[in-house]
């Protein structure tokens, strides 16, 4: 609760905030991610990631006490993300599909996080009106308050509270990541329908490995985090039964999150490096344990350089040694 | 309407100012929706072209390269992936970095930076501009890779896994799994 003190304190001193003509910034975030999560609506959106554009429609609807989504590619290959409920879905354009997620690690906290504290490491504004897809937009800026992570600009309609459009920008103010709707449609009249899983052929869960595992045992920590980061969630994964299982380890500063993953390396053949599009970046290392040679992987939405530093400091131990 | 076939192609590429970027995506109709479908398509089919990784020595091994079709045995399979995403982008945006390997020493110090600066000059060529590729590896070139193919989900599940962290835990809303559709869509399939 103090960091929502804090956020609150400092939207209250900047001169900005009297452009607010709704209240304080933050409330208008708590308004926007409840909107984004309890209303139904359909829309059609812009998506550009680095120098890539794509077109997208999502519908989203809460049936039966449950958030149902639906993410559907436009252009090019059709890729679907269909959410209901904890049940997370990703088609892929072959025609096969892959279940992400199931219930155990709990329901799904979109957006959940930054409406019951906004991180003590950004700064929230309000910034004046705009217009996007044809309504009257209220801009918010998420600003951080050092260079370990990204900011945002956002667009929030003014009657229902959604986002509208949003931007993630660079310190220097270049928008890595835009979503931007074009066309919205309010209580469109969804049903389970729009949610229904088409014919696939041939179905891979993410699936998580017993306790028993040798991977289990190994204990991946992080010596240096970049303030605010925290632990979200850790799992032992494999998608096929003949490759080797991956172990990821998930961290968020309540906006942006990455994760580490760590694999067993036979041999000396992998390549560390860096490659990065828009906001996400994937940083590459090995690591020798007494226990052997591993390959830490970071992939995240945050600077290059804090990834860089972070996997550096990754520690692998394992209980068995 | 054809008021900004240009503005609508540098839009593309990236390279609209911040001002003119908002007047696109304000006034962008569907006829114009088609045509930046299109567009992407065609650009995803050159992409195919010029996606085969790059050894170490570019320059001296260029041709060797193109018609090896060789990827880099040494590289994460999941990781040919996003590098080659990232070069394909690298043609509009600067703030995107190729492929650079570490670890080797001075020399990768001194091959990275001339990376870097390619892929700034690449702007003005688009969009045959991406045969000029920033993606490089500084390791000897391994024997030719075999097994690449097979390892490829790997970086679905890296990706899938992630999009589900960042979904479950950070404030971004739809934002990871916009992300995941649009890697998957890119190059996800085989």
């Amino acid at each position: 609760m103090k960091l929502r003190v804090l956020a609150l304190s400092l939207t209250l001193v900047s001169p900005l905030h009297a452009l607010a003509e709704d209240g304080p910034a933050h409330d208008q975030l708590q308004a926007m991610s409840q909107a984004n999560r309890s209303l139904n609506y359909t829309g059609r959106f812009l998506y550009q990631f680095g120098a890539e554009v794509s077109t997208m429609e999502i519908r989203h609807a809460v049936l039966d006490g449950k958030e149902h989504q639906r993410l559907t590619h436009l252009d090019g290959r059709l890729v679907e993300v269909i959410r209901r409920g904890d049940e997370v879905v990703c088609l892929h354009p072959d025609r096969t599909l892959t279940r992400i997620s199931r219930t155990e690690t709990g329901p799904l906290a979109l957006a959940q996080r930054l409406a019951e504290d906004v991180p003590a490491q950004y700064n929230i504004l309000v910034d004046g009106d705009g217009r996007v897809a044809g309504r009257n937009a209220t801009r918010m800026r998420v600003a951080p308050l050092d260079t370990h992570r990204y900011g945002y600009r956002l667009w929030l309609d003014r009657d229902s509270r959604l986002l509208l459009k949003s931007e993630v920008v660079d310190g220097s103010g270049v928008a890595l990541e835009r979503v931007e709707f074009v066309s919205i449609e309010l209580a469109p009249g969804l049903t389970h329908a729009d949610f229904a899983l088409p014919e696939v052929i041939s179905q891979s869960d993410l699936s998580s490995l017993p306790p028993s595992h040798v991977m289990q045992k190994l204990a991946l920590s992080a010596e240096w985090l970049p303030a605010g980061f925290e632990t979200t969630g850790q799992d032992w994964r494999h998608a096929e039964d003949d490759r080797a299982p991956v172990a990821a380890q998930g961290y968020s500063d309540g906006l942006a999150a990455f994760t580490v993953f760590v694999e067993e390396v036979k041999d000396g053949s992998v390549e560390e490096g860096v490659s990065r599009v828009g906001p996400t970046v994937a940083v590459s290392r090995r690591l020798t344990a007494p226990s052997g040679a591993y390959l830490v992987t970071l992939v995240g939405e945050i600077p290059q350089a804090t990834a860089e530093r972070v996997i550096q400091s990754v520690r692998v131990q394992d209980a068995s040694h | 309407m054809n008021r900004d076939l240009e503005t609508l192609s540098a839009f593309l590429d990236g390279e609209t100012s911040e001002l003119e970027t908002r007047r696109v995506m304000r006034d962008i109709d569907d006829s114009e929706l088609e045509t930046l479908a299109r567009w992407q398509l065609a650009r995803d089919v050159m992409h195919g072209q010029a996606s085969a990784a790059v050894p170490a020595d570019f320059n001296t091994a260029l041709s060797a390269a193109l018609t090896a079709e060789g990827a880099p045995a040494r590289r994460p399979a999941w990781m040919s992936g996003m590098a080659r995403f990232a070069v394909a982008a690298s043609v509009a945006a600067a703030t995107v970095v190729g492929w650079q390997a570490w670890e080797t020493g001075q020399a990768g110090n001194t091959a990275a930076v001339p990376a870097l600066a390619a892929a700034q000059d690449s702007r003005l060529n688009r969009p045959m501009g991406e045969a000029a590729l920033v993606s490089q590896s500084l390791r000897p070139v391994a024997t030719p890779a075999t097994a690449v193919p097979a390892a490829q989900p790997r970086v679905n599940d890296m990706l899938l896994r992630h999009s589900d962290f960042a979904a479950r835990h950070s404030g971004q809303g739809m934002m990871p799994f916009a992300r995941l559709v649009s890697m998957d869509a890119r190059h996800g399939a085989k």
